[in-house]
Formats: structure tokens, C-alpha cells, sequence
């Protein structure tokens, strides 16, 4: 066999093996520092005990891009829309007593991505454990399943009274 | 050495590593291909069940109705006794099976909003120490395994029933599961016929690897392992000096193509043979030498039939062939016996060589046994009678021709002074020259020095008659 051909083959089979590789995924939840920047829905820190997340503290963030949510009145009911790259990350800050300054030991986030495979309601369900900085997509019911009370009336905030479809998000970005 | 391995060994040994190889990677493809799909649907369907059913206990519980749920469980473990279907605490206790929750509820409520139950189910389903259920409870999603008991295969899937935040008002907010859905499902049948498949896609297998192989090695033996046979047979049988057998292939194809090339080499070798019977052995070693020429001492030998003319002219034709060629034949087979090699016929006439140390002595042997058997056996000779010329020297050995035609053959002065002695010999007469006297000199009986002139020569040649030779002692 020609050597060319040889060199030709291998190279083949080391560009099919190295795709059968897989690929390192890029982050999906921004690093504290970047976030921290962002926007609060909610400027206080939630300190009351809730399915999910129990007897922790929840501190909320949302990116400039979640700001720009549309509000739409469709057949006499309120429709909130994040526009897609919205990202809402949850810290979830140990015991319901504590200082403003205490470390999350876990954060969760809600990444809008419609066309991703993983995600459910239009949503990319990630939950990042702080000390591994492992991540972890909940493509099951769990994060699904609780934040759909978000789109009819619920015992959160302002209890969604008015049954509107709030876009799985419990606290819904307002503009100041 | 590499040991010898009959052809039909290998080919065999090909066709059955190809037929187990390409058979077998396709058969177990698709069995295994066949058996994940069953795999695949019973694990689908049991999801889409479980899915349901959630839908179903979670929608009854919502407006409290948890007896009907209660009851659905009931009434599909009645139904199908392969399909089971629980609804656990995080404890791994069935739930409703006391008034435990309704107690929690009404104190969340904060009045009796639920009436405690009197009458509990007998049998109460506790689930034991159980990894996959503790996963279920601990990471709050949906676990599915099989497992074995008792030669039985089940499913099961844990799907836990979240505490979601409409449920908080009655069950309040200080846990997230409520329960763990339960299902498990007999699979046995979709396990056997899983081994079934592998069992029939197996016994295929084999079937097929050996009919094709038995085919498959028919059908080559026949086309290919027996004509080769049969060419080397032929091949063994012309080694063998018979010339006589030929390759008989019927195929039309490269096994026919070297069975016909296989005759049309037999026939050559046996044309070049019987060429052989009429080329001198110096010629055809020089053949094989590819020699161009050389000078080298040798011993001549010439004897030509006396009268021969006349006796031609006496006779007919076949008696003269018959004749002529019984005294040559007679000549040639005592000038090979004593090592000589025929050069030539030249007509009636013999030109031997013979070369080696005892060459002279050789050749004065043999002209003295051929001239001994003559002049013996007259009758057998038709009273012809032959004149024997030897002489030895320096001659010149080549191949001397054209292109076309060539003789292996020797040239020079000492080669035309045994032709003249040949020539001056009378009928039984042995002339040799004074180089071979001198060689044999003691052994031989001769007469002589005579004086030859020669043509061509200043001074007149020194030739013996020789008329008796003592043999060396073996």
C-alpha cells in the first residue's frame, strides 16, 4: 500500500475517533463574580422554607438580556415572555438564618433555550453543587414540575392572583 | 521450514472464519439490535404508564380525593397481578395505610379538614432497605432498574410525587417529596423472548455458517483444490519421465489457463527431450553453462564405416539405414560406457570426445571393444567394417554455427589430424597418434612409429597401430 494512502487512512480514523470524543462542555452557569452584577427581581434575600429547596435561603439574579421580558395580553390572559438567552440564577445560601454575606453552597439557574433538546417549558433546568463546581441538567420533573405553579395562582410573592402565565418564573422581573 | 497445509485446510479455514465473522456480526446485530428495542419499548411503556398514573394520583390529590387514587391502585393490581403499583412514603411505608397524613394535613389546615379513616388495607406494602428508592427520594427523580427474584424479571420505576408549592397549603412547606410512585411490571416474557431470539438467531447462525461452508467447500473443491490437484499430478507424473499425461480442466477460467499452459509446457519438455537424443551432452551442458568457448585437452575419436559408399549402392535404402544405424548405435552406447561423449555423426562417421585424466586410455578402450565386436559379429554388422582414428591435444571447444543452428563442438589441428588417421585406418584398424602412444605406452600392444604424411604438415606424422590394451587392475 502507498505510504500517502497509509497516512491518508490513519488520519482519517484519528479525525473519526477524536469527534467519537466526548466534548468538554462550556459552563452554562457564569461564574459568582459575573452574576452578582446582574439585576435582583427581588432585592431581599428569601428566607422562608419552600418545597425544593426547604429549610435555605434563596438569593435571586436575572441578566440584562431577562430584562428586556415582554408583556402580552392575549385572549384575557396575561402572557409573560423572557426573550431567549435569558438566564435566572438562584443561590441557595445554608439554614434560614444567616448574614447577607454567606456563600451559596449551591446555585441553580434557569437558562431559556427553546430549541435545546434538555430543556423542559422551553427552560434549561441546571443545578451547579458550589464546592465541586460539577453541573448538573435536571431533565426530569423536579424543577419542572415546581416551577410550573408558577404560571397560575401559587402561595409565592404576589401569588400570581390573576393567573397569569408567568414563564415558570415565581418572581417575575419588573421593570423599577 | 514452513509445514506443509493441504490448500482445502485453508480454504476451508477461510471460508468458515468469513462465513463465522460476516454471519455472525449480522446475526448478533440484529439480535441485539432486536432485543434493545424490546428493552427499550417495555422501559418506554412503563414510563408512559408511570407518567399517567402521576398525572392521575397527582390531579385526585389535589381537591383531597385521595381515596380514589387509592382505589385506582387497588383496582390495576386486581386487573393485571403482573403489574403492581404503590404509593410510598419517604419512609418506604404505603401510604394511606394509616391516618398519619390526614393528621398532618388537618394540623397544617389548622382545623379538621379530613375525616381519619377506620378502616386500613390488611396487608401493608414497607419497602426494605432499597438503594434505587433512596436515590429516588435523595436526588427527587424518577429511577428505573430490572432486577431478578425468583426467576422472574420485573421493572420497576420510583417516581417520587413532589411537594409541589399548590400542594404546601395542605401539606405544608417543610419537605419536597410526598411520596414515591411505585411501579413494577413483569418483564419475564420479554426477557424469554429476548433469550429466545438469541437462542433462534444462534441455531440460524449455525445452520447457515454450515450449509453455506459445506456449499461454499463443494463448490470450491470442485472448481478450485481438484483441477490443482490434478495439475501437480500431472506435474509429478512428467518429473517422473512420463511424458504422456496432460492436465484435463474444463473451466474457462485462470485454473483452466494454467492447465492448458501446463500441456503446452509437457509438450516442450517432451520435444526437448527427444532433441536431446540428437545433441551431444557437451552441447547441451553448454547450454545450460551458456559458454562462449574455450581451449582445453581432449582426446579425439573418429571412426568412419569402410566401403560404406558401395555398400549403399549394394543395398536398399532400409537395410542401409538398418544397418548404419546398428553400428552406430553399437558405437555410441561403448563411447558413453567408457565416459565418452558423442560430438557428432557426421554421416557414417562418429566424432567422440573424451576428456579427464585417463582420456587416452578411455578412447583407446572403446576403439579397441568397438573393433573386437566387429570384427566378431560380421553377421550382425552385414560384414561392415569401421577404421578408428584418436589423437590428443589442445582443442578449441564453442559453439560453432549461426544463430539459427549451432553445434556444441571442437576445432583445431589435433582434431584434423584424427580425422586424417581416421581416414588412413583400414578396415579394424586402431591408428593413434604419438601424444596417445606416449600416454598408454606400456599398458597398449602396438605397432609402429609409422610415418603419415599430412597434408597441410612440413614433417611427417609419428602414428602406432594399436592392437591390444591391458585394462588397469579396479
Amino acid at each position: 500500500m502507498k505510504p500517502k494512502l497509509c497516512v491518508f487512512i490513519l488520519l482519517c480514523c484519528f479525525m473519526l475517533l477524536s469527534s467519537c470524543r466526548k466534548a468538554e462542555r462550556k459552563p452554562l452557569i457564569p461564574e459568582i463574580s459575573q452574576y452578582r452584577r446582574w439585576e435582583q427581581p427581588i432585592g431581599d434575600i428569601l428566607d422562608y422554607p419552600i418545597p425544593g429547596h426547604e429549610d435555605n435561603r434563596r438569593r435571586i439574579f436575572i441578566n440584562p438580556r431577562g430584562t428586556e421580558v415582554r408583556v402580552d395580553r392575549r385572549e384575557n390572559r396575561v402572557y409573560w415572555e423572557y426573550p431567549e438567552g435569558t438566564v435566572v440564577v438562584k443561590e441557595i445560601i445554608s439554614g434560614l438564618q444567616g448574614a447577607d454575606t454567606d456563600y451559596p453552597f449551591q446555585i441553580t439557574a434557569m437558562i431559556k433555550r427553546p430549541e435545546d433538546p434538555q430543556s423542559r417549558g422551553g427552560w434549561l433546568w441546571v443545578a451547579k453543587a458550589v464546592d465541586s463546581a460539577e453541573e448538573t441538567i435536571v431533565d426530569w420533573e423536579f424543577c419542572f414540575d415546581c416551577h410550573a405553579n408558577a404560571n397560575e395562582s401559587h402561595p409565592y410573592g404576589d401569588g400570581n392572583a390573576a393567573d397569569e402565565f408567568r414563564d415558570y418564573v415565581f418572581y417575575p422581573y419588573r421593570k423599577p | 521450514m514452513k509445514r506443509f497445509v493441504p490448500l482445502t485446510r485453508k480454504i476451508n479455514l477461510i471460508i468458515v472464519g468469513s462465513l463465522v465473522v460476516g454471519v455472525g456480526v449480522v446475526i448478533a446485530y440484529f439480535a441485539f439490535t432486536q432485543n434493545l428495542s424490546l428493552r427499550e419499548t417495555s422501559q418506554g411503556n412503563l414510563q408512559q404508564q408511570s407518567d399517567i398514573l402521576f398525572q392521575s394520583i397527582k390531579n385526585a390529590m389535589l381537591p383531597g380525593e385521595a381515596p380514589i387514587a387509592v382505589q385506582l391502585f387497588e383496582d390495576i393490581r386486581l386487573a393485571n397481578p403482573a403489574y403492581k403499583i404503590f404509593l410510598l412514603r419517604e419512609n418506604g411505608v404505603q401510604a394511606f395505610s394509616d391516618n398519619s397524613t390526614i393528621e398532618t394535613v388537618n394540623a397544617t389546615l389548622g382545623f379538621r379538614g379530613f375525616e381519619p379513616k377506620e378502616v386500613f388495607p390488611q396487608e401493608v406494602m414497607i419497602m426494605e432497605e432499597d438503594l434505587n428508592f433512596s436515590l429516588s427520594v435523595r436526588e427527587r427523580r424518577p429511577v428505573l432498574f430490572q432486577e431478578s427474584v425468583g426467576g422472574k424479571t420485573f421493572f420497576t420505576i420510583y417516581k417520587p410525587l413532589l411537594n409541589l408549592p399548590k400542594c404546601t397549603e395542605c401539606h405544608g412547606s417543610t419537605h419536597t417529596v410526598r411520596g414515591v410512585l411505585d411501579i413494577t411490571s413483569d418483564i419475564t416474557p420479554v426477557v424469554n423472548q429476548q433469550r429466545n431470539n438469541l437462542l433462534i438467531a444462534s441455531g440460524f447462525f449455525v445452520a447457515v455458517v454450515l450449509v453455506l461452508t459445506l456449499l461454499l467447500s463443494l463448490y470450491l473443491h470442485g472448481t478450485l483444490v481438484r483441477p490443482v490437484k490434478h495439475i501437480g499430478e500431472v506435474c509429478a507424473t512428467v518429473t517422473n519421465g512420463d511424458f504422456g499425461s496432460r492436465v484435463t480442466v474444463a473451466n474457462r477460467d485462470e485454473i483452466g489457463e494454467l492447465g492448458e499452459t501446463v500441456n503446452h509446457m509437457v509438450e516442450g519438455l517432451y520435444e526437448r527431450f527427444e532433441l536431446s537424443k540428437f545433441v551431444s551432452s557437451s552441447t547441451i551442458q553448454s547450454i545450460r553453462d551458456h559458454e562462449k568457448g574455450a581451449k582445453e585437452e581432449m582426446t579425439l575419436f573418429f571412426s568412419d564405416i569402410r566401403s560404406f559408399t558401395s555398400y549403399s549402392e549394394r543395398n536398399p535404402a532400409r537395410d542401409v539405414v538398418d544397418s548404419l544405424n546398428r553400428v552406430l548405435n553399437f558405437q555410441t552406447q561403448v563411447i558413453q560406457k567408457n565416459g565418452g561423449d558423442v560430438d557428432k555423426y557426421v554421416g557414417d562417421e562418429i566424432v567422440a570426445i573424451f576428456s579427464g585424466q585417463r582420456k587416452e586410455e578411455h578412447a583407446c578402450l572403446t576403439a579397441l571393444e568397438i573393433q573386437n565386436e566387429i570384427m566378431h559379429n560380421r553377421e550382425r554388422y552385414k560384414g561392415l567394417t569401421v577404421g578408428i582414428g584418436i589423437n590428443t591435444g589442445e582443442v578449441i571447444l564453442g559453439m560453432i554455427g549461426s544463430e539459427k543452428r549451432a553445434d556444441f563442438t571442437v576445432i583445431g589441428d589435433h582434431v584434423n589430424i584424427a580425422s586424417r588417421l581416421c581416414d588412413t585406418a583400414k578396415p579394424g584398424m586402431i591408428l593413434i597418434s604419438e601424444d596417445v602412444y606416449r600416454q598408454i605406452g606400456e599398458r597398449a600392444r602396438a605397432k609402429g612409429p609409422y610415418h603419415l604424411k599430412v597434408k597441410g604438415k612440413e614433417s611427417d606424422l609419428h602414428v602406432f597401430r594399436l592392437l591390444a590394451m591391458k585394462r588397469r587392475s579396479p
